[in-house]
């Protein structure tokens, strides 16, 4: 068990294609992180989250033999994640809404990346902030808030986040930027500025 | 265990889950990759086509009939074949963006580069004349399209412009000689000032396009006579079984 934490995901993957058993392994190491981005990109109840994560790894396990370990198995192992909770919404009609948590440090991540984009009103709280800007990323479109909730809360980098929504990594820059341009404008309507 | 990744593990042992085979996915981007190289493919036999059609068309026919080279182009360009271009180009794309590491590449990227393969296939297909059966072959199958080649050559057959192209059927010892015209009128072709001399002789059976001038109903003054290059001849006319040149009693 202690030999198997030390192996890299690739090795994980062909273990796992050698015995089911050892998917447990892949579940344990990634469980966590995509939980945590579903519940992000989408603000979704336990429940639905737990089912969404589910199926996304049974589509790995299912799959297992499709991954190319010239991309990272997080980026495959995202990729898939991202696709089932965006099937799971159009499924069932739900709407997207933000989950960010006062003191969360990913979160605290994202907003002061989105706060140095703005002036903030001087006598605004720390929470009152946290719930306007958290408005504010719920009111982006839905690529805008993925490439932000990629970059400045999940931590990844322009390769990565170009390997999870398939697009080149200008184009995942300029996305980041507009983002910021956008969350700006709804700042701005929202008064968030000073 | 965690109680998820027990819960998983469970579902795929009752449900006999098994990771699709390795063979399933080589198939599919072997199936993926040849769509995207036979539609790169056909788009470079669409060029060598396009290709084939301007170098053979009698541009200086063209140009006495529209006046005009940007006019000369419009009326020759064919159409079809350009958008079967578009399509094949847009069809390799399409299909490129779903490869593995298809997103990687920028739209204009990926344009550029499967624009260029079509050319490097379409100048070696035209170079190794490789469009030519493929071309015959249509014109043989799809009635439609030799129609449209036979309307193509027909539209030279302009002689208020100073125009005519059509097949020789006789030449007499002063040299004059008779044609049937694309739209199957007999013209007495006279020599008037040429312009150019023909490298090969005329001979009955030959196509010609000629620029010159009417006389009167039947005669026309040729100050320039060329032979027909393109590969529509009417003689295929009976060989692609589409129609019959009606006897000739003149």
């Amino acid at each position: 068990m202690k030999d198997l934490k030390s192996k890299s995901d690739s090795q994980l993957v062909v273990l796992a294609l050698k015995n089911q058993e050892k998917f447990e392994h892949l579940v344990e190491r990634y469980e966590k992180k995509l939980s945590r981005y579903i519940r992000r990109i989408t603000g979704l109840d336990t429940e639905s989250i737990e089912d969404i994560l589910q199926e996304s790894f049974i589509k790995i396990y299912i799959n297992l033999n499709d991954y190319d370990s010239d991309f990272s198995f997080s980026s495959w192992a995202y990729r898939i994640t991202h696709n089932e909770a965006i099937n799971y919404l159009r499924k069932n009609k739900k709407v997207i809404t933000v989950a960010l948590e006062n003191d969360d440090e990913d979160t605290t991540n994202l907003i002061e990346v989105l706060k140095s984009e703005i002036d903030i009103e001087a006598e605004i709280s720390q929470k009152d902030l946290v719930e306007r800007i958290r408005k504010a990323i719920s009111l982006l479109p839905d690529k805008y808030r993925e490439v932000l909730i990629l970059r400045y809360m999940e931590d990844l980098n322009y390769e990565e986040i170009s390997d999870i929504l398939r697009m080149p990594m200008g184009t995942v820059a300029t996305t980041i930027n507009r983002a910021k341009e956008k969350f700006k404008l709804i700042a701005e309507k929202m008064h968030l500025n000073s | 265990m965690t109680k998820l990744s027990t819960k998983i593990l469970e579902k795929i042992r009752k449900e006999k889950m098994i990771p699709k085979s390795r063979y399933y996915f080589i198939l599919m981007h072997t199936l993926l990759g040849t769509a995207i190289l036979s539609s790169v493919m056909i788009g470079g036999i669409a060029i060598a086509i396009v290709i084939r059609h301007l170098t053979l068309t009698d541009w200086e026919l063209a140009h006495q009939f529209t006046g005009s080279h940007i006019r000369s182009a419009l009326l020759i360009a064919p159409y079809i074949w350009l958008i079967f271009i578009g399509i094949s180009i847009l069809l390799a794309d399409t299909l490129y963006k779903h490869t593995k590491k298809g997103y990687r590449l920028k739209l204009w990227q990926l344009i550029m580069t499967s624009v260029i393969l079509s050319f490097v296939f379409g100048g070696t297909f035209y170079v190794t004349k490789a469009d030519k059966p493929i071309e015959f072959s249509l014109s043989k199958k799809i009635p439609s399209y030799a129609e449209w080649k036979i309307k193509k050559a027909q539209i030279f057959v302009a002689p208020e412009k100073g125009v005519i192209a059509g097949e020789i059927i006789a030449i007499d010892e002063d040299e004059k000689m008779t044609i049937v015209d694309f739209k199957e009128k007999k013209w007495i072709i006279e020599k008037g000032e040429m312009r150019s001399r023909n490298e090969k002789p005329f001979e009955v059976g030959m196509q010609v396009g000629i620029i010159g001038e009417t006389t009167n109903h039947e005669h026309f003054k040729a100050i320039r006579i060329a032979p027909w290059k393109q590969d529509f001849r009417p003689g295929n006319w009976q060989q692609l079984n589409i129609r019959k040149i009606p006897e000739r009693n003149f």
